[in-house]
């Protein structure tokens, strides 16, 4: 009964004109960056986050919740029109979204994109108002032992689960976690390596780190190899109207997609990404006709469109029950939570009840949103794409050095920015992701304030760590996973070597 | 591995090592009472080895390739932006940040390749004007005004 209340109360907040608006506004706004080549939804909210800072933090967080689903579901659009994915997690959805456009179904694929995110969309948000306060209540008794734990098995898990090499991920994780120790210490008050700079005292922040590592970056990668401007596959009206056979084969992979997408959102790393490949290959390999996917089946558009929605509200769970983020996009959330001086965690669900059932209301009315105003507006999303690079990277730029300086009136935040986007440029070239920097940045300082105060905690018999149950069992759960990449390692190398030895 | 990946590899391996030898000269405390330098010093050296892994495992297997070169219009660009970027955050502060919006959103119109002189102007000037009108009077923004500092 609380709960209907509380969420009736979160409707009558998000229904107010400014939450309205702000919904609209960051829904439409998301779904126009999410068109656009290169920046994904990260880059999106880092880009627009300054346009929240005139706001309350409810309608702040409404907008930029809203940025982040715009930008999700744009994607799908050119993926299905374009065979251009916007972001990573619609790469699934070009696979037979663009066969079905090229066959004159391309409203058809658009729609059920839509439905399938709408649909996933909401039963994540049902899952995040159930799961979160639950997780919020057990998290009041968690202790430096149990962040520390939960940190360290994200870190690991974040790693393996880039889709690149262990190695690699870890060791950005690592630097991530090695910048989040710059600036005075928390817990002696120690200036640390701050080389005599006033501004490092306050260490790197998220923000600039961020919008560099992944939308300056970005930026840099569109001057080196400008998009060509392309002209989408026409949609008309009449042509969003899925067909009864379409509709009917559409209903268990949205259903399978939402379920895959959810849990997965609740685990370190690109969930959606991931979420959406899974949903994919299930949807194969559960299909009596297998022999369509990659042609235009449309189970492969319905299916991951909805587990990465789902799984998008899943990742909302760590980040407000536990105040820890577990991808790039949800650090953004975070980012902007903060600069409004709130602070998500245990606390965040019972002494802010307003702000999150308001979230969760406007996130209903956003992902309905989604539904109403992107079909109509499918053909003007679409089009945008013929803005040339030239006029549109110089306007993202300056919107994007703005929004650093912003953030802390600091021009030292602008350097911050040029860095990172420069070594975010490097990176991507190396084909070396982002994400796990960003991640290891906010990790790190759960993970060392953990580990510092769970040593003093226990007498600096860290084997005190395992008699903690819910410590243990995630201390249990990286060493096993270390274990693991360390077989596989050895495996690997010993393979080779055998091979090399034959030839 | 490519060559330019070795190289980063290496460069990581230094930065883990300075970042390591800053850390060894904070006190490092101990297990009951861990001082500031024990997740540093922890993180340097794990960072260090896989770097250091990463960069010479390559070397030791002879599996080093070259790398794709950047095409030198493509370098030139990516180098004009960067400087044009660097020049912003320089001078915004001097010069003021709408000023200093329209002076780098000119240079970037022309690194891009937007012809002639009006179609820069016109974009770097409205892009100007907008955001003035977005940030100062419509979010309250305070962003740098520089030389107008007192005038308007």
């Amino acid at each position: 009964m609380d709960l209907l209340l509380n969420l009736a109360g979160g409707f009558a907040a998000a229904m107010s004109l400014g939450n309205f608006l702000a919904c609209v506004v960051g829904v439409v706004i998301g779904t126009i960056i999410g068109v656009l080549p290169g920046i994904g939804p990260v880059g999106a909210m880092a880009l627009l986050l300054p346009f929240s800072f005139g706001m309350d933090p409810g309608t702040g967080l409404i907008m930029l919740a809203g940025i982040y689903y715009g930008a999700m579901y744009g994607g799908s659009t050119t993926s299905i029109l374009l065979n251009v994915p916007g972001e990573a997690v619609s790469i699934v959805t070009c696979l037979d979204g663009y066969q079905m456009a090229k066959k004159g179904r391309g409203g058809a694929a658009l729609a059920v994109a839509a439905i399938g995110s709408w649909i996933a969309g909401t039963v994540g948000v049902v899952g995040l108002m159930l799961f979160a306060p639950m997780l919020g209540r057990a998290a009041l008794a968690f202790g430096p032992p149990e962040y520390f734990s939960i940190a360290l098995v994200g870190i690991i898990l974040l790693s393996n689960m880039g889709g690149g090499s262990f190695a690699k991920s870890f060791l950005m994780v690592i630097i991530g976690m090695m910048i989040s120790t710059i600036g005075i210490d928390p817990i002696s008050g120690i200036n640390r390596f701050n080389f005599g700079l006033r501004e490092m005292a306050r260490g790197i922040e998220l923000l600039p780190l961020a919008m560099g590592a992944f939308g300056l970056a970005e930026i840099f990668c569109v001057a080196v190899e400008p998009y060509s401007t392309a002209d989408a596959i026409k949609v008309r009206f009449r042509d969003l109207y899925p067909s009864k056979n379409e509709m009917r084969r559409s209903v268990w992979p949205i259903i399978r997609g939402s379920l895959i997408g959810f849990p997965m959102g609740l685990l370190p790393g690109p969930a959606a990404v991931i979420s959406s490949l899974v949903s994919y290959k299930v949807e194969k390999s559960v299909s009596r006709h297998p022999e369509e996917f990659g042609k235009g089946a449309i189970e492969g558009v319905a299916g991951p469109e909805s587990a990465n929605n789902a799984a998008s509200a899943g990742a909302m769970v760590p980040l407000l029950a536990l105040g820890i983020p577990f991808n790039a996009a949800t650090a953004m959330l975070l980012g902007g939570l903060m600069i409004h001086g709130i602070s998500p965690g245990p606390l965040f669900i019972t002494q802010h009840a307003n702000l999150f059932w308001l979230v969760i209301a406007s996130m209903y009315i956003g992902n309905l949103m989604l539904l109403v105003l992107n079909l109509p507006l499918v053909g003007v999303f679409a089009s945008l794409m013929k803005v040339p690079a030239k006029i549109l990277m110089p306007i993202i730029t300056a919107i994007m050095m703005i929004g650093a300086y912003s953030v802390n009136n600091s021009v030292f935040d602008l350097w911050v920015l040029l860095f990172f986007g420069v070594l975010g440029y490097i990176m991507k070239r190396l084909d070396i992701q982002a994400a796990p920097l960003v991640i290891g940045l906010v990790l790190g300082a759960i993970f060392e304030q953990g580990l510092r105060q769970g040593l003093i905690m226990v007498d600096g018999n860290f084997l005190n760590f395992f008699k903690r149950p819910i410590s243990a069992v995630l201390l249990g759960i990286s060493i096993l996973m270390l274990v693991w990449v360390m077989g596989n390692f050895v495996a690997k190398n010993l393979k080779e070597s055998g091979h090399a030895a034959q030839g | 591995m490519k060559k330019s990946e070795a190289v980063f590899f290496g460069g990581t391996a230094l930065f883990c090592a300075a970042y390591l030898a800053a850390a060894a000269r904070m006190p490092l405390g101990s297990f009951q009472e861990p001082g500031p330098a024990l997740v540093p010093v922890l993180l340097g050296a794990v960072g260090l080895a896989i770097s250091l892994g990463l960069c010479l495992r390559p070397l030791l297997l002879r599996a080093i390739v070259r790398s794709e070169g950047v095409p030198r219009a493509a370098l030139l660009r990516l180098l004009g932006y960067i400087l044009s970027v660097a020049v912003y955050a320089g001078a915004s502060e001097i010069v003021g940040a709408y000023a200093g919006i329209f002076i780098m959103m000119v240079a970037l119109s022309k690194i891009s390749g937007l012809s002639g002189w009006r179609n820069p102007l016109l974009l770097a000037g409205l892009s100007s004007v907008v955001a003035f009108l977005l940030f100062d009077l419509a979010l309250g923004v305070p962003l740098p005004r520089g030389f107008f500092a007192g005038g308007f």
